[in-house]
């Protein structure tokens, strides 16, 4: 009993954060969890070159480029004639936004991970090691924002990667 | 009430300020390069990382099983990492952190400030020499009032001194090559003549090929990050980059 007053009195609390209650038509911008499975998360592949379309960081090594595919993966660029660059290949790593490369070891994120590939042959990169969870988790419960609604995630769908800012209809949470 | 909370947010803020990475440096020689908004970066036999509030260090002597060696409490909100000579500096959107690689298997905080009296959001930085240069952009919640491209003298690693602000648009990341040091500033990348370190001076270049978010000098090579992807320039001449290709 006394947990659940103090739950409501926390929720007031919160809503005392926002000016305004919801509009009359209950549509608003929030967030709404994007999910995973656990399977999804650790799938890498090596894939044919495809179009960049969330361009992220850059890294150069040797003659080659590399992009990352923000959260997706990362593209390998051949740039030995440099007014013909070649995108060679994509390497599909789920949770990926960060590249490192020494010798011919390329080290990356993949969500909680860090996993190191052999790029001797740079565009067929093979995966091998993963270290498990040395990197903090994405938060399942709420958007890394206050003063926010949100669609309340479902544990049961999967592993929340990330939060995409939507028009949502009559949401039940908010922080 | 929300305003007022949010002046005391800004108000705690001010007083701090940053710096950040850079693309030039001395790593190992097999190692690549990144760019200046990177949270890896590979110095010696050890990978470094940052997520949002520690930095990690890996012992990669062994290049496929590295070993955790440390996670270090660093601050809140921290973006990039950058080593320049025998130092890291990691940047959050409040201030520097200056860590020392003397052990490089365990950083050791040499100083958190780079400058007493920044307003701003901090952004990347590099470091060349006894200087410093960082973006700081205003388009944050705890903006100031103009985005500058400020220039530290950094002699004294432990007390770095804020010598000069030039204004600039929306500014993201920045690295140089020799004497001339390129800025991305939203639509335009502007290039500062460096050779007076301590003032640079705006090289009457019009550049606009994307919207650019940093760049990697290499070789005779500047790579930019631009929102579609990579646009590459030649800088045989560094002080006037001239449109190779782009990659989409």
């Amino acid at each position: 009993m006394k947990k659940s007053l103090s739950l409501v009195l926390w929720c007031l609390f919160l809503a005392g954060c926002f000016e305004k209650g919801l509009p009359a038509d209950g549509k608003t911008h929030g967030y709404v969890p994007v999910y995973a499975t656990p399977a999804e998360l650790k799938q890498i592949e090596v894939n044919p070159a495809r179009p960049i379309e969330n361009a992220g960081k850059i890294y150069a090594w040797q003659q080659f480029l590399f992009q990352s595919e923000t959260g997706e993966g990362i593209h390998i660029i051949d740039g030995s004639d440099r007014t013909n660059p070649k995108k060679k290949s994509f390497l599909q790593i789920p949770g990926s936004t960060e590249i490192a490369i020494k010798g011919s070891y390329l080290y990356t994120n993949s969500f909680t991970d860090l996993l190191v590939f052999d790029i001797a042959t740079p565009e067929s990169p093979k995966l091998l090691k993963r270290m498990e969870d040395v990197f903090p988790a994405i938060n399942q419960k709420y958007p890394p924002f206050t003063g926010v609604y949100f669609e309340c995630p479902d544990p049961s769908k999967g592993v929340v990667i990330r939060w995409d800012k939507k028009m949502i209809e009559n949401p039940n949470c908010r922080r | 009430m929300k305003k007022i909370l949010l002046f005391l947010l800004c108000a705690s803020l001010i007083g701090v300020h940053c710096t950040k990475d850079g693309a030039r440096v001395a790593v190992s020689e097999t190692a690549g390069q990144g760019g200046s908004l990177a949270r890896f970066t590979i110095v010696g036999n050890y990978l470094y990382s940052v997520d949002h509030e520690k930095l990690h260090v890996f012992d990669i002597r062994i290049p496929d099983e590295p070993v955790l060696k440390t996670s270090v409490q660093v601050g809140f909100e921290i973006e990039t990492i950058f080593p320049f000579q025998d130092r890291l500096f990691i940047g959050s959107t409040t201030r520097v952190h200056i860590f020392s690689l003397a052990d490089p298997a365990k950083p050791e905080k040499l100083s958190s400030a780079i400058s007493p009296e920044v307003l701003r959001r901090c952004d990347p930085v590099v470091a060349k020499d006894s200087v410093a240069y960082a973006t700081l952009r205003t388009n944050g919640p705890c903006g100031g009032t103009q985005s500058i491209l400020a220039v530290y003298d950094i002699r004294d690693i432990a007390n770095p001194v804020s010598v000069k602000s030039i204004r600039v648009n929306e500014p993201y990341g920045l690295g140089y090559s020799d004497d001339a040091l390129y800025v991305c500033d939203k639509n335009q990348l502007l290039v500062f003549d460096i050779s007076d370190a301590f003032d640079p001076k705006p090289v009457p270049v019009s550049i606009s090929d994307g919207t650019y978010i940093d760049v990697i000098p290499y070789g005779n090579t500047l790579i930019c990050w631009v929102e579609k992807g990579i646009v590459l320039y030649d800088i045989t001449d560094n002080y006037n980059p001239e449109f190779i290709t782009a990659i989409e």
